[in-house]
């Protein structure tokens, strides 16, 4: 074996190992804590996803500069348009979870073994050490009813006793750091091979994944398609929205309805491991015509003027070459009812029109509607990920409330009739030593005879300090 | 008197109560006495506790939701329920009435707010808009919401122990996953004398901020071969551990909270998370615990800098309740009239 390669060697490995400490040192962890909220604040201040254009016309470079350094080439540059996909934040995401990895095997995992490696004591000099540390002229039986009566799983061995309960809080922050990695390589699994997008559909019609707005560099979109049956609004009294539903269709490739379901918000439908959620919605067109003409689909497109303190859509239909007189078709909703204005005379005639009600606008201009149709907004996503976060999301909230357990560990032994204890405990300091002093002035409270008088200030001394 | 009527009265009858709370917390902080003054105080907190609850079921009968935590005005009563709740447990058990002194100004300003600030249109209650018609919902606000209260008032505990421990120094932090402040520390030790008692026994009762750091150190018997002195926790460590414990509760409980609204958004508009600036300050809140939460293991932060993060946690929180939603964008805009 060559000296010099085991030097480089023992050289890499110190590297190596000074490199892991480092990854699972707390300053670090706590660091990275404060360094991803910060980075966070961002998104939440600056506008984000937004075009290029916006960019330059709210953060000029030059003039007046905001904070005298944030241009919109500042800020493209460094991907805070998109703070949460920058490089830069997703690689500071890997160094958390790399970081959270490496403490759960260098500390915690350690830690937890050398927490249920437990020792026995006979020497008062050793028991020193512990602020709660005192002796009570008692035998080990009684102690150990109290101990039991507490809630301890006592252990002996000859004369010397160990107590403990509340080891689970010792695992919970490990179970709380697997379940975040989890829930970390969830999201990353879910970026790479899963895809998110919407599709406005008018009643009837159907909707494709062929052009998936962010597809991972391995998602594979589904071949199928997916018809709208129906879509309607249901409407509370007054005119308020209580729920949208939409009936969808799987259609495969051959043309076969492979699955159906009425979906609504909170009530999304899965097919394929694809789920499709009620997002949005729009008027989309208004069966109209005028004299008893054939029926004409007018499509209605959102107006800028609301009207009723709704959001409205609405049509222009020009009556004359010279498109002086004109008719506009406007409604808030499903609801039926269109209003139609007609300019061009003197002044603006509005009229309302319901369904199958024809109505006369002018002498010889009968208008009549026949139904208004909706287009339905629907989120369509896909994301193999989410196996992981929800099982990471169990297993957090599992760990999260056992790290609130406190792990007590007592220590005794007889010697020379009296019985020595200490005992520490590494959450609930308050709560242990009210505990503590309770099993002491328990035993001192059993002790018959003369050790009573003997025994009485340091008694009454315990009660005073449970405060 | 219809159950609207009843509302007015306990929207009114809170507010003064707590008032009046706050006052008498102060009072009795300033001159240290005289004990019933305290005692009102102590009173005054647990009747806010079940005139707010009264509140709640009131509006809960009459709106029909299933919680009522619908609107800003109902979601502010139910915090100022959680303050005083949490601020009645803390206060047996810490068996410290100066937490009041800090928690009850606090409970006041958000019955205040409630009852006194927000336009009478935005105190009725309202039907539900359709994203909201889940029982996600009510596991989501409401624990989110307990979990605001409890840390609120753990990070005041905080604040409190930085007040009472502002001249001291060399402060050992008592608990944490480790288990720092479970072994005797060197100087106090040496006070395990008898005259050292009865100081000690004084100490708890006055709550005076000077006898704050007195060690309380008690000699069980004298004739020991070893000195078995019980070296117990003073003022400070109570603060301190009372406010770790605190904050230990509200983390489960945000995490909870969080997790359950993550839930809900994937169902019903298929995104777990989506970087709403109302869920990324909930992300910040759970960062900034973490990183209190984890400094009280590290060596080189003991004393009060745990507790300036603690702080800082108040802060943040209430950015994440009403900050956020001035910036009127996102999903949690609902009900809000920012």
């Amino acid at each position: 074996m060559n000296s010099n390669s085991f030097k480089k060697n023992l050289f890499w490995l110190g590297v190596q190992r000074e490199l892991l400490s480092i990854l699972g040192s707390l300053p670090l962890a706590i660091s990275l804590f404060l360094v991803i909220a910060l980075f966070s604040t961002i998104g939440t201040v600056l506008p984000q996803q937004e075009g290029t254009q916006f960019y330059q016309e709210k953060y000029p470079d030059q003039g007046k500069v905001l904070f005298g350094f944030l241009s919109w080439k500042v800020i493209l540059a460094l991907g805070l348009n998109d703070v949460y996909r920058a490089w830069w934040f997703l690689a500071i995401l890997i160094l958390f979870g790399t970081s959270l990895a490496t403490c759960s095997f260098l500390r915690q995992i350690p830690m937890l073994k050398s927490a249920r490696k437990w020792r026995f004591y006979d020497n008062p000099k050793r028991l020193k050490k512990f602020a709660l540390f005192t002796e009570v002229p008692a035998t080990l039986e009684q102690l150990m009813g109290e101990l039991k009566q507490k809630g301890f799983q006592v252990q002996t061995e000859g004369q010397k006793v160990y107590a403990h309960k509340g080891l689970l809080g010792r695992v919970g922050p490990i179970i709380v750091h697997v379940s975040i990695i989890l829930i970390l390589l969830g999201g990353m699994l879910g970026a790479l091979t899963g895809f998110k997008t919407q599709s406005m559909t008018p009643e009837g019609e159907q909707f494709d994944f062929h052009q998936l707005t962010s597809p991972g560099p391995w998602t594979e979109a589904p071949k199928w398609q997916v018809k709208v049956n129906r879509f309607w609004i249901d409407y509370r009294p007054d005119g308020s929205i209580k729920q949208f539903y939409s009936n969808l269709s799987i259609i495969d490739t051959d043309g076969k309805e492979k699955a159906r379901k009425t979906i609504s918000v909170n009530d999304p439908m899965t097919y394929d491991g694809v789920s499709m959620y009620q997002a949005s919605w729009a008027v989309d067109s208004v069966l109209f015509r005028v004299n008893n003409t054939p029926w004409v689909k007018i499509p209605m497109r959102p107006l800028e003027q609301v009207i009723n303190g709704k959001e409205t859509w609405g049509a222009i239909i020009p009556l004359d070459q010279e498109n002086k007189a004109r008719m506009v078709l406007a409604t808030n909703g499903l609801q039926g009812t269109v209003q139609a204005i007609l300019f061009g005379g003197e002044k603006p005639i509005p009229i309302s029109l319901k369904p199958g009600v024809p109505a006369e606008l002018a002498p010889s201009l009968r208008l009549e509607v026949k139904g208004v149709t909706g287009s339905t907004g629907v989120q369509s996503k896909k994301d193999p990920g989410t196996v992981l976060v929800y099982t990471g999301f169990g297993l957090l909230m599992i760990g999260v409330m056992m790290s609130y357990l406190s792990h007590s560990q007592m220590w005794a032994f007889a010697k020379d009739g009296v019985v020595y204890v200490a005992g520490r405990t590494n959450r609930a300091q308050i709560t242990f030593e009210r505990e503590f002093m309770s099993i002491v002035s328990n035993l001192q409270n059993r002790l018959p005879g003369p050790s009573d008088a003997e025994m009485a200030e340091p008694s009454t001394v315990s009660k005073e300090t449970l405060r | 008197m219809n159950l609207v009527g009843i509302q007015n009265v306990l929207d009114n009858a809170s507010f003064a109560i707590l008032g009046v709370t706050t006052l008498s917390y102060w009072v009795h902080a300033a001159f240290k006495k005289p004990k019933w003054l305290s005692d009102i105080a102590s009173a005054g907190m647990s009747l806010a506790a079940l005139t707010t609850t009264g509140l709640l079921v009131a509006r809960w009968i009459e709106s029909g939701h299933p919680f009522p935590v619908s609107n800003l005005y109902e979601s502010l009563f139910f915090l100022c329920w959680c303050v005083c709740a949490v601020h009645v447990g803390a206060e047996w058990f810490s068996r410290e009435r100066l937490i009041g002194v800090f928690t009850a100004p606090v409970a006041t300003l958000l019955a205040a707010f409630a009852s006194l600030v927000l336009p009478a249109n935005m105190q009725t209650s309202a039907p539900l808009v359709p994203a909201l018609q889940s029982n996600w919902l009510m596991l989501h606000v409401s624990v989110m919401i307990l979990s605001y209260g409890t840390l609120l008032v753990g990070s005041l505990v905080s604040i409190a122990y930085l007040w009472v421990t502002r001249k001291a120094k060399d402060l050992e932090l008592r608990g944490s996953s480790i288990g720092t402040g479970g072994y005797r520390t060197v100087d106090k030790t040496t006070m395990g004398t008898a005259t050292s008692e009865a100081k000690t026994s004084y100490a708890f009762q006055s709550n005076a901020e000077g006898d704050a750091l007195t060690g309380n150190t008690l000699t069980i018997e004298q004739e020991a071969p070893v000195a078995t002195a019980l070296q117990t926790l003073n003022l400070a460590d109570l603060l301190d551990n009372t406010s770790y414990r605190l904050i230990g509760l509200g983390f489960p409980l945000l995490t909870i909270g969080i997790i359950a609204g993550a839930v809900w958004a994937n169902e019903a508009w298929g995104s777990y998370w989506s970087w709403d600036p109302k869920e990324t300050w909930s992300l910040i809140t759970w960062l900034v615990f973490a990183a209190y939460l984890h400094s009280r293991l590290t060596i080189g932060w003991q004393g009060r800098r745990p507790a300036f993060l603690a702080s800082l946690g108040f802060v943040v929180v209430w950015i994440t309740y009403l900050g956020v939603n001035l910036l009127g964008t996102g999903l949690h805009s609902y009900g809000w009239f920012f």
